[in-house]
């Protein structure tokens, strides 16, 4: 997966104009070619964003863009390549991958300690949350 | 001293020949063994036990840790134990009594007490050991903040029983660390003189402690405008050379984070990767990352860095190590020292790091050393009633044995407390959206895939919190979309993926329920006033059929708010539209707690008012052969109370060994 994250980030760096993108940016951007929102939805372009997005650093995009990955969305389907991006946004403790990673886990402990960490991360947002609004 | 008076047998005789060997200086050639153990991230597991499901769980809690710890004891002469935070905060246990009953000044914590007894040397302070706020984390800790805002006591509370160590949170009034940054812990230990002799010593072992500068965002409400973090990198700098002149032989650092090969910044999460390169560390003791290190076959990003040798255990040739989290294992680094007359001198390549599991090769796990439950059986108890202290009544039996088929009895108070979430929030919030209904969604957890236990079944009578728990299983977050006709019924429709496509011809058996489409994906509303058909001999995508709101059906354009959870909201199970890009309520509250507060505010739940709203219906349709779905045998009266006529067990033993019976619909009816 490392292999797979690597090459994408070299591609990414390569090509100055993505490197650029700001990768909240490119998240919304892609969810607005996937939904047709102020646009007519492109799955292509979609996909091309989010996957900007992702490597980024987004882990909101990687867990879209494991989703269109997985089901042939705006490209062929690539197995791995979805996983590794789900693997990716759970390491960041994205809470949804964490969760979505405990669900498909057959071993039932390690699918107990996936949804501890999902519970974990999610509180983490709630945190942050909770301070912006105190702030806000 | 603590650790003295729980073993002192053992250290009797090395007791008796303290004043000698402590008078003499150490010979040079003189060796001993230290081992440096680490516990991380035990979040108030103190004992193995789940306090939802209300049932042992072995795969946690210090108590089966402190056997681990036991037989380092016995096969190394000499160990530090440290633990390296978010010890206090992370279970029913930490929650009761820190909120709930917390301790008196004069109490200790629960984790404490164990801690306690198992002889911690020193430990340091995880980010979530501030989420009760600073003055609970100074109580509890025996300390006395000065802060703003913070009532300074006139004495300090008990403390924990061992020194706490944290250099780089400091206070806005004094400028100085909250806490003492380092100790020089003076351990005496069992060495071998250049002749192999066994002799007495004192190694000066330093500690000092670290945490996530992030935790300033993370506890704002407690934290902002009292305290401020530095980095760990400029915190070590300072402090290291300090604890050298001041003696220390060894010196540990106990760093609440992970690593990270992002670039250094003070205020960065995971600041180890930089920390390590820091002269004069000699073991690193990392968490809150929740991963195991070493670990040859981990994946993990931050343990594929370069200079990171997570087979030897090391970050740029420090020792390292980090505990997983709960107590499941303990992190050993293993030092052998040789004194040269002048000092200590660590054996470098002759370190050795590892952890150790409480869970054994066999799966079983190591037995749990019964003095901790011991130690805080009261305070166990206490936790346990509060989970079962009742919050509302139930007048029916709330079940998921026929979610699949139409029974809403487990899901329509979990609907219920979403949309009056929602609507309120709208109310205070949101008054753009005033006119728009409010509808809620929400799936049965638990369909028997593991067999029959593996179901909602919540009997009538009171509800308590741990009933909430099997209502609402995942840890969720209330969300809630802005959705049109369409989308609605392209949701509706995904979710109507749980069935199989049912042929009304044929003549032999036909499995209703798709196994391959998760349970919890089956997404129902509950509402009297959305109504809906499902066409099971329809193939995928063309299902829902009927849909209407208030007895009118629902036009492409006309929106809804629904409510749901986080998981679906962002994309979980890849439903149509959904995806972040229609969350117009992120709530930082639980579904779970939502549930909870609107049974507390209900009281009482009824089959008529809360457990009979059927939204949706299969479309009736005559089948030549039976149409057939699996459950636990017996439960034809659950059906029956749920108002599902068309339903009848027909073999108690399905055949596929998980002890659930076959039965089938009539979908005619």
């Amino acid at each position: 997966m490392k292999r797979i994250l690597m090459a994408a980030m070299l591609v990414a760096l390569a090509t100055t104009a993505v490197a650029a993108t700001d990768p909240a940016a490119a998240l919304r951007l892609g969810l607005a070619w996937r939904n047709g929102i102020g646009r007519a939805a492109d799955p292509v372009a979609a996909r091309r964003c989010l996957r900007e997005a992702a490597e980024g650093g987004e882990p909101a995009a990687m867990f879209v863009l494991a989703h269109m990955l997985a089901d042939g969305e705006g490209g062929p389907p690539d197995a791995a390549a979805a996983r590794a991006w789900l693997q990716e946004a759970a390491e960041r403790d994205y809470p949804e991958a964490l969760q979505e990673r405990a669900l498909t886990e057959p071993d039932p402990q390690r699918a107990d300690t996936l949804m501890r960490a999902a519970a974990h991360a999610l509180a983490h947002r709630a945190h942050a949350a909770r301070n912006a609004a105190d702030q806000g | 001293m603590t650790r003295r008076s729980f073993l002192p047998l053992r250290l009797l005789p090395l007791v008796a020949a303290l004043p000698a060997a402590q008078a003499a200086p150490v010979p040079a050639g003189t060796h001993a063994t230290l081992a440096i153990l680490e516990t991380t991230d035990i979040h108030a597991n103190v004992v193995g036990y789940d306090y939802f499901r209300l049932a042992d769980d072995p795969s946690l809690g210090l108590d089966r840790t402190a056997t681990l710890i036991a037989q380092a004891r016995r096969e190394f002469p000499n160990t530090v134990l440290l633990d390296n935070g978010d010890t206090i905060q992370g279970s029913a246990l930490g929650d009761y009594q820190a909120v709930v009953a917390p301790v008196q000044c004069g109490q200790l914590l629960g984790v404490h007490k164990a801690m306690k007894r198992l002889g911690y040397d020193g430990g340091s302070v995880g980010n979530h050991d501030f989420n009760y706020g600073l003055a609970f984390l100074g109580q509890v800790t025996g300390s006395r903040f000065e802060v703003p805002g913070v009532a300074r006591p006139a004495k300090a509370c008990a403390g924990p029983g061992f020194p706490v160590v944290l250099a780089n949170v400091y206070s806005v009034t004094t400028h100085k660390p909250l806490f003492a940054p380092y100790r020089i812990v003076e351990k005496r230990v069992r060495a071998e003189d250049a002749h192999g002799r066994p002799v007495e010593a004192t190694i000066k072992v330093g500690i000092i402690g670290f945490t996530t500068p992030t935790i300033l965002s993370w506890d704002k409400r407690w934290l902002d405008g009292r305290v401020y973090t530095e980095g760990v990198v400029e915190t070590a700098r300072r402090y290291i050379p300090e604890m050298r002149r001041k003696g220390a032989d060894v010196i540990v650092a106990i760093s609440h984070g992970g690593l990270d090969a992002a670039p250094y910044s003070p205020a960065m999460e995971n600041g180890n990767y930089y920390l390590a390169q820091v002269p004069g560390i000699d073991a690193l003791l990392m968490g809150h990352a929740h991963q195991l290190f070493p670990n040859p076959a981990s994946m993990v990003a931050q343990f594929n860095l370069p200079n990171v040798d997570k087979v030897r255990g090391t970050v740029f040739g420090v020792p390292a190590v980090m505990a997983n989290l709960w107590g499941k294992n303990l992190g050993v680094i293993r030092f052998e020292l040789r004194h040269d007359g002048k000092g200590w001198r660590i054996e470098r390549d002759r370190a050795v790091v590892e952890t150790r599991a409480t869970q054994q090769a066999d799966k079983s796990y190591v037995d749990p050393d019964p003095a901790v439950m011991d130690l805080v059986r009261a305070e166990h108890e206490a936790t346990i009633r509060w989970v079962r202290t009742p919050v509302g009544s139930t007048d029916f039996r709330m079940s998921t044995y026929f979610a699949d088929v139409g029974d809403p009895s487990a899901l329509q108070v979990v609907n219920e407390a979403q949309a009056a979430y929602v609507r309120d929030y709208v109310k205070a919030n949101l008054p753009q959206y005033r006119d728009v209904p409010v509808l809620s969604v929400s799936a049965a957890f638990k369909t028997g895939a593991a067999g029959p236990a593996d179901y909602t079944d919540v009997p009538a009578g009171s509800l308590a919190l741990n009933n909430a728990a099997d209502l609402y299983l995942y840890p969720n977050a209330l969300y809630a979309v802005k959705v049109d006709g369409t989308g609605l019924k392209a949701w509706l429709e995904k979710a109507a993926n749980r069935f199989n496509t049912i042929d009304p011809a044929a003549t032999g058996s036909q499995e209703l329920v798709n196994a391959g489409f998760a349970g919890y994906n089956f997404d129902t509303v509950t509402d009297p006033g959305l109504r809906y058909e499902i066409d099971v001999t329809q193939p995928p995508g063309r299902r829902i059929r009927n849909l209407q709101w208030q007895g009118k059906p629902v036009g492409a354009d006309q929106v809804f708010l629904v409510a749901t959870n986080n998981y679906r909201a962002s994309g979980g199970g890849n439903f149509p539209g959904l995806d972040g890009s229609r969350t117009v309520i992120a709530s930082p509250d639980t579904n779970r707690d939502v549930l909870i507060a609107h049974v507390r505010k209900q009281q009482t739940l009824t089959r008529t008012a809360d457990g009979s709203a059927r939204s949706w219906r299969f479309t009736t349709v005559p089948t030549a052969g039976p149409v057939v779905f699996h459950a636990p045998p017996g439960k034809v009266d659950v059906a029956r109370a749920a108002g599902l006529d068309n339903v009848a067990e027909l073999q108690a033993d399905d055949g596929q060994g998980k002890g659930l019976a076959l039965y089938v619909i009539d979908l005619s009816k």
